[in-house]
């Protein structure tokens, strides 16, 4: 057996549980059967991570339902890189693949677990008050952009509450059931993080849209918003902590 | 090591432990985190474990790297490796004699070697790689074998070969003997005789686990049960042949509360108190 060769067997073995790839790895006479160690040990992890990262999604379809679907991401999606900790970007889109038209919602589900995930693990950012801008002396230190660990996401269902109940009320080994009804309009959500929690909100269209434009800091087309209400949205992201100050890395 | 702290009987630490690893204080108490788990840009766990090592030694044990592979290792986790190292400055740093990728995809767990010259020297690129990468030298970690594998040399002339070529230390986990043994039939005694002192910078003991369908035949290296008083004996052994080396505990599943792990501690450094800063000759 080559060199190269067993490094694509075991990663056969493991991918396709193919056992042909195991032929001279191991020592005439050794008990392949045991190799499932580290089949399933590749598996496993794959399965601990990903519950850990979508834990909504754990309690609404089961974890039997979500070691199979864990399973079968492993596979079609192999991490690439060391390190499970931002394994699973793909997941909500790959899962929205495999739902049934009457299971469709669990995809939305998956993005809220995964956005605020990555808003727990972005980049500490320390909002704006209001005296700083007032007190400003340099225009350029007036410009503001969202939080740079927020997340803006956009829902096909409106879930935002039930997954926070879900997630607040998190009994593993419940398996909750979504109400019978459920909104079936766009839901914008927003997750932020001022300090060391994560805060959740649904957002209106009109305040969507301001927000997506304040993710860099660039200007912001106000063009056909009501000046009042403009500024009742400026002065709760303000309150909220929703806001930073641009830096000159934010505007390159 | 970086720093001069002396470092006696550490603990693998847990975020859900951060409080009371935190405040709690004892000679040469020292913790190990696994830089894949911190490996985001910032939020509490991050910060969790900067609080910590304001006031405790921090060591690093990467899982990730892959630096048996047949490929280098991956150069953006290597960046974020040494990111790490820069900010924490842990007083060791080490890896495992294992692969883990190839072709691009990462198979999360740790893959045997075979002992050959061939990959010796994929071993030895990847560790070299990894100590360029962060400035510094490593420990590399003797695997746990559930099969024996077909090799050109036995597993301890191996490792200290490949410390040789490329500078690293050897990491001796007593509990990945332990199972070998078992699993493989070499002899951890023999194993531990052979092994030059100087070059061993640290020893790990955990727990492991009995397979469910082939019984004691087959152990299997979980972390997720106690020092079992096989593992604590060669413990003994090591440190009489090689003297006084930081020892760490693991435990990675089943996660008791920490003060029962700190009883484990305990009953660790009982042990190392016997060696001291005096090597015994076994």
């Amino acid at each position: 057996m080559s060199t190269p060769d067993i490094y694509a067997g075991m990663a056969m073995y493991i991918r396709d549980r193919e056992p042909g790839g195991l032929d001279g790895l191991f020592r005439p006479g050794a008990n392949l059967e045991i190799a499932r160690l580290y089949r399933n040990g590749y598996y496993r992890n794959i399965r601990e991570v990903l519950s850990s990262s979508f834990p909504v999604v754990v309690q609404c379809l089961g974890m039997d339902n979500f070691t199979t679907l864990a399973k079968n991401y492993g596979q079609a999606q192999p991490p690439e890189r060391g390190t499970l900790t931002d394994y699973g970007g793909t997941f909500a889109n790959w899962l929205a693949d495999q739902m049934s038209p009457e299971q469709s919602w669990v995809a939305d589900l998956a993005r809220l677990d995964w956005a605020w995930l990555e808003c727990l693990h972005g980049v500490d950012s320390k909002p704006v008050a209001a005296t700083e801008l007032l007190t400003a002396r340099d225009p350029e230190d007036v410009q503001v952009r969202r939080l740079e660990n927020s997340r803006l996401l956009k829902l096909e269902y409106s879930l935002l509450d039930f997954w926070t109940n879900t997630k607040l009320g998190k009994d593993e080994h419940r398996v909750v059931t979504l109400p019978n009804s459920i909104n079936l309009e766009d839901q914008w959500v927003i997750f932020w993080r001022p300090e060391m929690t994560v805060y959740s909100r649904e957002l209106k269209g009109i305040e969507a849209q301001l927000l997506e434009a304040l993710a860099s800091g660039k200007h912001v087309d106000t063009g056909g918003t009501d000046a009042d209400e403009l500024s009742v949205l400026f002065g709760q992201w303000l309150n909220a902590g929703v806001l930073q100050k641009c830096t000159r890395e934010h505007e390159k | 090591m970086h720093g001069c702290r002396w470092l006696d009987v550490g603990l693998g630490l847990k975020p859900e432990h951060f409080d009371e690893a935190g405040a709690t204080q004892a000679p040469g108490l020292w913790f190990e985190v696994h830089p894949e788990n911190y490996m985001m840009e910032g939020g509490p766990r991050l910060s969790g474990l900067k609080a910590i090592a304001r006031n405790h030694p921090i060591s690093l044990h990467g899982v990730g790297a892959s630096l048996g592979g047949l490929e280098p290792p991956d150069t953006e986790h290597l960046r974020r490796v040494a990111g790490l190292v820069e900010r924490f400055n842990p007083v060791l740093v080490s890896e495992h004699a294992t692969w883990s990728s190839y072709q691009g995809a990462y198979y999360a767990d740790l893959l045997p070697l075979p002992r050959t010259a061939e990959i010796m020297a994929n071993l030895v690129r990847g560790v070299t790689a990894y100590q360029e990468a962060i400035g510094r030298p490593i420990l590399l970690e003797n695997p746990s074998n559930y099969l024996p594998l077909s090799s050109e040399m036995d597993e301890v002339n191996f490792l200290m070969d490949v410390a040789r070529a490329s500078g690293c230390g050897i990491l001796l986990d007593v509990n990945n003997l332990y199972v070998s043994a078992n699993n493989t039939g070499l002899d951890p005694y023999a194993y531990i005789r052979a092994l030059r002192p100087a070059l061993v910078g640290e020893i790990h003991i955990a727990g492991h686990s009995v397979d469910p369908n082939l019984g004691e035949t087959l152990l299997i290296d979980s972390h997720d049960s106690p020092v079992v008083s096989g593992v604590w004996q060669l413990l003994e052994f090591a440190l009489a042949h090689l003297g006084h080396k930081p020892v760490l505990l693991e435990r990675d599943a089943q996660i008791p509360p920490f003060a029962d792990l700190m009883q484990e501690v305990i009953q660790a450094r009982r042990i190392t108190s016997n060696w001291g800063n005096n090597r015994v000759n076994a």
